[in-house]
């Protein structure tokens, strides 16, 4: 019984530790999406619900005064669709309505910039001081930083 | 002949090549174009060079069909929809700020709301200033027109407009600068604006100003109703407004301070906004304070303070104080909004307070393009009060549906049934189609 007792505790143990130890998926995949800023911005990493309040346009500056610029993806793309799911927790449809009713409180000035392509996020992103955007992980290169990895 | 068809196979071979657009896939295209045109040359057979081609081009079209199948398997993160090709055209024209404003003039942004009703009661009542005609008869409504206009002035002022065609109950059409702010952006922590703007009173005043489409229900809750349709409350001033964020780490504390003309004694005819001469030198103040948790995603509570002095022709001075309290919590999908406040006025030579209670509690749910939503609203003024007391006891529920068929256009349907003071409850149907543009 003894036996039957420690072997199930063995067991539970491994589990307990296969649970708890970092599994390879949580590496970063080449897929996954990277929240990028402009290597002049002060914060080195942000929460998810730090990225919602940026990308909401409920934080306006940066911890150096400069004010965030959201650049979002044109509609439809991969990467733009896993923001709107992950960060703003909304489709296409409420994204619009809720600029336009940001814009319409005055909460913000107008909805974020569009661009086309990785490549131009990336530039832009380098460009911008204050701008914050995404791209594939596997898209960043040494002219952005990424803030935040979404798995 | 036969080189004349090998010439013309090769031309709409280059064509086919250009067309796969891959600059990988280019080299070895370009490649196989030479060895095609020396192979033509040398049989100078034209089924032979023909048959050639063909292959050639199943060959590139096996590659360009297993280039796009790779594409499409990669996955995206965070469970993407079906994922779509991206797009390569450079946007930079449209996201650098300042392209187009060659002349350095700031850029304009203008966008527009409207709606139109169609509403019907089972009887007249003597309810003022509500949005509907309150006539016994069915008819149709022109909503407004409103044009939004906005423009980034600088790094740190903003301009905001809002200028409004609304018809009146004797059939004219008007015109109403609702809104019209210059904001300086200092930080998240101050934002300072002056001009006419909606006064910080509760929630729904801030949140929801002149257009339907961004309002659940057909039209704002009567607590809030506009003064030139007999609302009770100064939900627009003139005047200075600060807003921010106090450091509060993740409960949000956010603050706002504004000094104004205030609104003039009641008068459901004329303006009651004081946007060109204040009829008594004090000013009106509004302090408010509200959470917005960061742990909780769409929870806001807080509380208001408005103070000002009112000097009604025939009456006596009367100081009046409102208070304001909210909770609400808003997603894309769920809404749930409280508010109460407390009209109090004071008379200064007899002594006298009036005290007008009054809330509003309002849920609804979005299910794909359907949103049912209920409302319960009530009011309840002394029958005595000097500038308020022809609106007594509003009170009922309001029950509808709101369908947005597209994006940016929304169709809505409410029934009401207001109780009021010694008289009989009125029954109420509303129709409205509301859109932005």
């Amino acid at each position: 019984m003894n036996r039957i007792l420690r072997i199930f505790a063995s067991v539970l143990i491994l589990v307990l530790f296969a649970m708890v130890w970092p599994s390879p998926a949580s590496a970063a995949d080449p897929n996954d999406v990277a929240i990028i800023a402009n290597k002049s911005n002060p914060s080195d990493s942000i929460t998810v619900e730090e990225s919602r309040k940026i990308f909401l346009g409920d934080r306006s500056t940066w911890a150096n005064g400069k004010k965030v610029v959201v650049v979002m993806r044109t509609a439809g793309t991969p990467e733009r669709n896993a923001v709107l799911k992950t960060v703003y927790k909304m489709n296409d449809g409420d994204y619009s309505k809720y600029f336009l009713q940001a814009a319409f409180t005055g909460k913000i000035q107008a909805p974020p910039k569009e661009v086309a392509s990785a490549a131009d996020m990336v530039h832009y992103v380098a460009q911008i001081p204050g701008a914050v955007g995404y791209v594939r992980a596997g898209e960043v290169d040494a002219s952005v930083k990424v803030v935040l990895t979404i798995h | 002949m036969s080189h004349r068809n090998c010439w013309a196979g090769t031309a709409l071979f280059a064509i086919l090549l250009a067309g796969a657009g891959h600059s990988a896939s280019a080299q070895s295209a370009a490649d196989a174009k030479v060895d095609l045109q020396s192979a033509c040359a040398q049989n100078a057979q034209s089924a032979a060079c023909v048959s050639a081609l063909l292959e050639r081009i199943q060959q590139l079209e096996q590659r360009l069909h297993d280039v796009e199948n790779k594409q499409a398997a990669a996955p995206v993160a965070a469970g993407a929809a079906a994922p779509t090709a991206v797009a390569s055209e450079p946007a930079m024209a449209d996201a650098m700020p300042g392209m187009g404003e060659s002349l350095g003039i700031p850029k304009m942004e203008i966008r527009g709301f409207g709606h139109v009703n169609f509403s019907t009661i089972d009887h007249q009542s003597s309810v003022i200033g509500t949005s509907s005609p309150n006539l016994a008869t069915s008819t149709f409504t022109l909503g407004n027109l409103d044009l939004f206009i906005t423009s980034k002035l600088s790094d740190k002022f903003t301009f905001l407009s809002e200028v409004n065609f609304e018809s009146g109950l004797n059939n004219t059409i008007g015109v109403d600068l609702e809104r019209l702010m210059v904001t300086y952006d200092h930080s998240d922590a101050f934002k300072l604006s002056i001009g006419r703007f909606h006064s910080g009173i509760g929630y729904y005043n801030t949140a929801f100003h002149h257009s339907a489409w961004l309002q659940t229900t057909l039209g704002r809750p009567r607590l809030f109703e506009f003064e030139d349709s007999g609302g009770i409350l100064p939900v627009h001033n003139v005047g200075l407004s600060a807003t921010g964020l106090l450091p509060s780490g993740k409960w949000g504390l956010h603050y706002i301070a504004e000094f104004g003309n205030g609104q003039t004694s009641h008068n459901t005819i004329d303006q009651t906004v004081q946007n060109v001469i204040d009829e008594n030198n004090g000013k009106s103040t509004n302090l408010a304070f509200y959470l917005k948790p960061q742990f909780l995603s769409g929870f806001q509570t807080g509380f208001s303070w408005y103070h000002d002095q009112l000097t009604p022709t025939g009456l006596d001075k009367l100081k009046e104080d409102i208070f304001a309290v909210h909770a609400v919590y808003v997603t894309t999908n769920f809404e749930f909004l409280n508010e109460g406040i407390l009209l109090q006025r004071h008379d200064e030579v007899t002594g006298t307070d009036y005290h007008t209670p009054a809330f509003y509690t309002q849920i609804s749910r979005q299910w794909g393009k359907y949103r049912p939503y209920f409302r319960y609203q009530y009011i309840n003024a002394p029958n005595h009060e000097p500038v308020i007391g022809d609106v007594k006891l509003y009170a009922g529920p309001s029950a509808g549906l709101r369908w947005d068929a597209s994006t940016f256009l929304a169709f809505k349907m409410q029934y009401d049934r207001i109780s009021r003071r010694a008289q009989p409850a009125t029954n109420g149907l509303g129709l409205q189609v509301s859109f932005t543009f």
